[in-house]
């Protein structure tokens, strides 16, 4: 089964896809961040400058330790910058206290990570059921639309199985799943693929692609060319900053 | 044909032999280097969870070992006063005053006394006895005597004042129970009526009635000490002691000591009847009558001993059982602890460690916390060992300072540190091998047994919010899988906390309210004197009185009974004289005709008889034939409700082959008592008094009050003890949920960070591990309580089984609710705090690797 054939998980974007093609959903600006560490603090980013318009799916690379992550980070708002500003979908978000990048969490960001990050204890209907409970779906309407990304991701048959059991390229078509619960605004994923064999790895680079194609902004961090050649932008970084954002400008 | 082997091959092997063996060398250096590095980095990874263990070391030591020395000193506290005071074995008292004035007769006769086979040392005394002080009916000792050898004998211990001058004739030293009675302090006077030589004499002859015609002699109490009899607990000892100094035998004058007292030190083997012969012949040689009594220490300080002894028991047990749930809550957390070492030994397993340096580095954080807590436990028992023994034993120590007991803190100690130790090794081993063998496994099959058990379908926890969805789901299903942090060990500990708690509340319950109702200890009365003369009047007065519901007769024979283990039956008639009195019958009913009995319960057990049989009671040359119509509570306070048999007057008349008189007595001399009870709504106390000083001073006599049996009252002594131990349970429990939720925190980091970023805010972080503490606490409730209950009950019947009182077990649901409610309250607090610190760390870090 593919998006195709489900057109009402497309609607919405393809009509909104052409009318605000260029709307920025991500703006980075100046953002510094500075880790303290045991030697000497590590200047992880030093004024990062991004911007990612709606549909856009941009690949990050760089070399190991440049700030990939902790960009992503930022932008999802489990860490706060020391500097510089960040808005998603409008709203700026450094600055703000942690529920509120809680509840921002919520309605705006998906995230998948390299080494899945399921949570172990429920199945795999539950994982991907939660966060759209934790949107104030009903029960019902969550899980339903969990159903759907399951059946949509090829997971279907899963629904009761524990995460541990299943193979790592399903692992991370789940943590997509759980991903895509609250139609996220931005997809952020922090190299989906570095845990996967070459199998796994293209089965996702191609959902990747497929949901692109429906529109979802994806911003995907990797160190692997091939895989960020899935993009339609390639954004390099080093040393904590943006050195080339792939524009062309 | 046989070739030798190639000596080149031999070589080879020879080589490669050396070679292999070098490597393991070379390999073992730095191996010890990086068990020591990876054995500290798990110490810094879980320092809060090895503190919470280290203390909890620390306290199940410090308990154990405190408690077991201080048994020991409970056990031997006793023997330790008895050598310290010289409190002799036997004590030998002749009354005829012509042995008991003269001092060389005595002399001689004490030097007889030591002369034979298995005395030791025997030494005289003189002794004014005074019965009958007007307000007071018991006995009163002073002694004196011209050769102050005495004085070296029985020295009790001052708790104030001083010993008395040897040279002032007019001072006294009292025991403590004296002081008490008589409200004597140090620098009052004591008086001390005696009567004359010849009234005396005349008394032994029967020649006359006793008199207090003597000199009274005014005594100045300069100290107060504690005599053996004064460590009794349960119930005041009849006879109070004094000692004054010898001058006082040189102011006699026409007066007469009214004792001779011998105090004997004894070998084992001493039959106290050859020392009898020896004092009755001295006396009869006098003209005397050869009247000698006996006093021997064991007889004497039985009860002290018993008290003491139920004392120690309860030390040890405590010991035991703090050992037992101590250990048992240290198995879990030790190996909860090494459990969250999983991913380090895989790690280490696959930079080469061999399996024994990966179980030594996870195994010797978790060393350190047993050496450390064993040491500290070891400092506490120590310090604390200056308040051991207590309670009433307390008062019998000699030397109540810090005593090192070696047994005890030093070998007890060693004992339980290598035996954690093993654990820790066993517990290590394990988990290495559970990863090591587990990896492997995992390859090789089972998957559809896996799959099988890990689909599940919604359960009810679907309908809670998130935050106590996953609380509960992670105490749910980490009892069932295999999780780092198990909560199956922190359920068990807080369960079995709860459970022990429970059963000691209504263990105490149980027992105050057995303690408290003197009716189901077989005392349906108020007052229980005995009977000296013709109570006719007394009766009709009693009968006429608006305070008093009824009055009765209880005459009692004590029957050394065929079938019945040592000790005296009593056999009692209650006859009721005004109002209606029955005795406590607790099933069946009471004796009706004279070949009817009721039956106390150890009684029935002894002769194997239940309601409906027929028993023969015997004794010496009687025997008669009752039939058992019911059982009943014995009405005998010192022989205890279980002991006893009731019947009726003619039966008892039948039995004893005697005839009742026409106020009801027997002619066979049997103990008569008047039971009284008091009309509703009537003070006892006060009651009680208003009668004595109408009726006659024998109502206020003290001895004669209902007391609990001694079991109830040993048991009553050693509350305090219950309470500790509750306590202690208690402890370990919450120490149980905070290291659970120590661990669980630390190492569920990640979780909590990936919920966070699905965008779970701080409260609901919070409340995850609330309700996971919630759930942790709601299912060990679920255990504990009932299992508490019930363990409460088994170990009250068990515990009294043998008393042969109403010994209904009480559950005292307000308590229960209380310590649920605290259980719950203390868990939340604590799930709060832990939770607070979920919710604070950095996300990003969390979530970055595997
Ligand atoms: N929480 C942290 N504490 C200390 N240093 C950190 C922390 N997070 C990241 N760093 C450091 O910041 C730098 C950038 O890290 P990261 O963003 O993970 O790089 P990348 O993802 O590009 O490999 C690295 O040197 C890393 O060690
Ligand atoms: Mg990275």
């Amino acid at each position: 089964m593919t998006v195709a054939d489900r057109p009402e998980l497309m609607d919405d974007h393809d009509v909104e896809r052409d009318r605000i093609v260029t709307e920025a959903v991500l703006t980075v600006t100046g953002v510094r961040r500075t880790f303290e560490a045991d030697l000497a603090p590590v200047r992880a980013l030093r004024g990062a400058d991004l911007t990612v318009t709606r549909g856009e799916f941009v690949a990050i690379m760089g070399p190991s330790g440049c700030g990939k992550s902790t960009l992503l980070s930022l932008v999802a708002g489990l860490d706060t910058a020391d500097e510089g500003e960040i808005v998603v979908n409008g709203d700026v978000i450094t600055g703000r206290d942690a529920d509120w990048l809680a509840e921002m969490r919520r309605a705006e960001i998906g995230m998948v990570f390299q080494f899945f990050n399921l949570l172990e204890g429920m199945t795999a209907l539950e994982n991907v059921t939660l966060p759209a409970l934790l949107a104030g779906r009903r029960r019902r309407a969550a899980e339903t639309r969990a159903r759907d990304l399951l059946d949509l991701l090829g997971l279907g048959d899963k629904a009761s199985v524990m995460p541990a059991t299943l193979s790592g390229g399903y692992r991370q078509r789940l943590a997509i799943a759980r991903a895509l619960a609250n139609e996220p605004t931005l997809l952020l994923a922090d190299e989906p693929t570095g845990a996967l064999d070459s199998d796994g790895g293209r089965e996702v680079l191609e959902l990747f692609r497929r949901l692109h194609h429906d529109g979802q902004t994806i911003v995907m961090v990797t160190h692997s060319s091939e895989v960020a050649a899935a993009a339609d932008r390639l954004v390099r970084m080093r040393d904590g900053r943006v050195v080339d954002d792939g524009s062309g400008r | 044909m046989n070739r030798p082997p190639a000596p080149v091959r031999q070589r080879r092997t020879t080589a490669d032999d050396a070679t292999s063996e070098g490597r393991r060398r070379a390999l073992d250096a730095p191996g010890v280097a990086a068990v020591q590095l990876v054995a500290r980095s798990e110490a810094r990874r879980s320092v809060v969870s090895l503190l919470a263990t280290t203390m909890l070391v620390a306290v199940v030591a410090a308990a154990a070992l405190t408690s077991a020395a201080g048994a020991r000193r409970t056990s031997t506290v006793l023997d330790r006063y008895l050598a310290a005071t010289a409190t002799p074995d036997l004590e030998v008292m002749a009354y005829w005053p012509e042995l008991v004035a003269d001092a060389d007769a005595m002399s001689s006769l004490a030097d007889e006394l030591a002369a034979l086979d298995g005395v030791i040392d025997a030494v005289p005394s003189q002794a004014f006895v005074t019965f009958g002080v007007p307000g007071q009916s018991y006995l009163r000792v002073v002694r004196t005597g011209p050769d102050a050898r005495y004085l070296d004998v029985d020295r009790s211990p001052l708790v104030s004042g001083r010993d008395v001058d040897p040279s002032s004739g007019a001072e006294v030293v009292v025991s403590e129970q004296t002081a008490a009675s008589l409200g004597l302090e140090v620098g009052d006077t004591l008086a001390v009526p005696t009567p004359s030589t010849g009234t005396w004499a005349a008394v032994q002859l029967g020649a006359g009635d006793l008199a207090f015609d003597g000199p009274t002699f005014e005594l100045e109490v300069v100290g107060i000490a504690r005599v053996a009899t004064d460590l009794r607990t349960a119930g005041q000892s009849p006879i109070s002691y004094a000692t004054a100094s010898p001058a006082l035998s040189g102011r006699l004058g026409d007066g007469s000591p009214t004792a001779g007292i011998f105090y004997l030190r004894l070998h084992d083997d001493f039959d106290i009847a050859d020392a009898v012969a020896v004092v009755v012949a001295a006396e009869m040689e006098l003209g005397g009558t050869g009247w000698v009594t006996t006093e021997t220490a064991v007889e004497e300080l039985g009860p002290v001993r018993r008290g003491f002894d139920t004392l120690a028991v309860a030390l040890a047990l405590f010991a035991g059982f703090a050992l037992l749930a101590g250990t048992f809550s240290l198995v879990q957390v030790l190996s909860r602890q090494l459990g969250s070492s999983r991913t380090v030994v895989r790690s280490a397993r696959e930079l080469g460690m061999s399996r024994r340096s990966t179980t030594a580095a996870i195994a010797l954080p978790a060393l350190g916390t047993v050496a450390v807590g064993t040491l500290v436990g070891v400092a506490v028992a120590i310090a604390l060992s200056p308040r051991f023994p207590v309670f009433a034993a307390r008062r019998a120590e000699p030397s109540p300072s810090v005593q090192i007991d070696p047994l005890v803190h030093v070998g007890g100690a060693v004992a339980l540190a290598v035996g954690l130790g093993l654990l820790v090794l066993w517990s290590a081993r394990r988990q290495v091998a559970k990863v090591v063998d587990g990896h492997s496994a995992r390859g090789t099959g089972g998957v559809q047994s896996r799959n099988g058990s890990a689909r599940r379908s919604t359960r009810w926890t679907a309908w809670l919010s998130p935050p106590a969805e996953i609380g509960w789901s992670s105490v749910l299903d980490g009892a069932r899988r295999r999780r780092a942090v198990t909560p199956s060990s922190a359920i068990a500990g807080v369960g079995i906390a709860l459970a022990g708690v429970l059963a000691l509340a209504v263990f105490t319950a149980s027992h105050r309210a057995a303690a408290d109702d003197p009716e189901r200890s077989g005392f349906a009365w108020d007052v229980n004197v005995v009977i000296l003369e013709d109570l006719a009047p007394t009766l009709a007065a009693l009968a006429a009185d608006d305070r008093v519901a009824a009055t009765a007769e209880l005459t009692c024979w004590y029957s050394q009974l065929t079938g019945v283990p040592a000790g005296e039956t009593p056999v009692c008639a209650l006859v009721a004289r005004s109002g209606s009195m029955a005795p406590v019958i607790t099933r069946g009913r009471a004796p009706g005709g004279p070949a009817e009995a009721a039956l106390a319960a150890r009684t029935a057990r002894s002769l194997g008889v239940n309601v409906g049989d027929s028993v023969v009671l015997e004794e010496g040359g009687r025997s008669r034939e009752f039939r058992v119509v019911g059982l009943h509570l014995s009405p005998v306070a010192h022989a205890g409700p279980g002991n006893g048999v009731l019947v009726t007057l003619d039966g008892l008349a039948g039995y004893l082959g005697a005839t009742v008189a026409p106020d009801g007595s027997l002619d066979i001399g049997s103990d008569r008592r008047l039971l009284i009870t008091f009309a509703e709504g009537v003070d006892p106390d006060t009651t009680r008094d208003e009668l004595a000083a109408e009726l006659g001073a024998f109502l206020a006599d003290p001895l004669h009050d209902h007391r609990p049996p001694e079991l109830i009252a040993l048991i009553g002594a050693i509350r305090p003890i219950l309470v500790a131990l509750g306590t202690f349970l208690a402890g370990l429990g919450t120490l149980g949920l905070i290291h659970y939720l120590t661990l669980s925190v630390s190492r569920g980091g990640r979780e909590a960070a990936v919920l966070a970023s699905l965008g779970f805010t701080r409260a609901q972080l919070r409340a995850v591990v609330t309700w996971q503490a919630a759930a942790v606490v709601v299912v060990a409730v679920a255990i504990g309580v009932p299992l508490g209950l019930l363990a409460g009950r088994w170990t009250w019947l068990m515990t009294v089984d043998d008393v042969g009182m109403i010994d209904t077990p009480a559950t005292p649901w307000v308590a229960i609710g209380i310590i649920i409610g605290i259980t719950m309250v203390a868990a939340l607090a604590i799930a709060t705090t832990f939770g607070w610190v979920a919710a604070r760390r950095p996300l990003a870090a969390a979530l970055r690797s595997e």
